[in-house]
């Protein structure tokens, strides 16, 4: 098995030296082809870092799971507090 | 290959970001109404769930003091001896009382125990029928 150091080498040289090409040939597909996997791992790792914080919550920031947004024209009162409230408002009527 | 897995990558990275930019509903007509209003605490919840399937929008009115229940009441025709009310609004002007039609309604509930009074809006039988089934479940659970 040739290690990467030598592949390294011979794959500087195998565009002058055919002999050197021809090696190449012989060595397995997967291990020629190594670093552009390496470098398609890269690319979609890094699209996969770029894209998650871009992804939507897939629970809404509201009190429990009831609802998907409030608006509040107070900013201290708690979604908590406006979700019990229209709950108890149906329960009471 | 690369051209491919650029296409693909430009495709999913603006999928993506067309997700994360949906924002939330707008305020409703009803909640910039009132909104303004310092003797009021308003709300609107989008999407108050009714069950597994059905949510419906809600504008809470709730008055920071009698004088304000006060208003209030006047406003929509609420007389606070009749204890917790509860009547289909027009959509545009919920102090006018209607019936169901199939068009979209306010419920309106008010609770002059909490000075509050919450527009339940109802746009199609689905969120009507949840709407009462959940009231009834709640009161199957209180007997």
């Amino acid at each position: 098995m040739m290690t990467e150091q030598e592949f390294d080498i011979l794959w500087q040289r195998a565009a002058a030296e055919p002999h050197a090409a021809r090696l190449l040939e012989e060595y397995p597909v997967w291990r020629r082809n190594r670093r552009r996997n390496l470098g398609i791992a890269a690319f979609v790792v890094a699209l996969v870092v770029v894209a998650l914080p871009l992804l939507p919550p897939s629970q809404p920031a509201a009190a429990g799971d009831n609802g998907t947004s409030i608006y509040c024209n107070r900013p201290g009162i708690t979604e908590q507090y406006w979700f019990e409230m229209a709950d108890a408002l149906l329960k009471e009527a | 290959m690369k051209k491919v897995l650029f296409i693909i990558s430009i495709s999913a990275l603006a999928l993506l970001t067309g997700c994360a930019h949906q924002e939330k509903p707008p305020e409703g007509a009803l909640y910039r109404q009132y909104a303004e209003r310092q003797d009021l605490k308003v709300a609107q919840v989008s999407g108050f769930r009714l069950c597994d399937t059905v949510c419906v929008d809600v504008v809470m009115l709730q008055a920071e003091d009698e004088q304000a229940w006060m208003r209030l009441t006047g406003e929509f025709n609420i007389r606070c001896e009749e204890g917790n009310l509860s009547w289909l609004g027009k959509i545009d002007n919920p102090a006018l009382r209607t019936q169901w039609t199939g068009k979209p309604v306010m419920r309106v509930i008010a609770s002059p125990g909490r000075r509050t009074i919450g527009f339940y809006r109802i746009d199609n039988e689905a969120q009507y029928d949840a709407l009462i089934d959940y009231q009834l479940e709640t009161t199957k659970n209180k007997h």
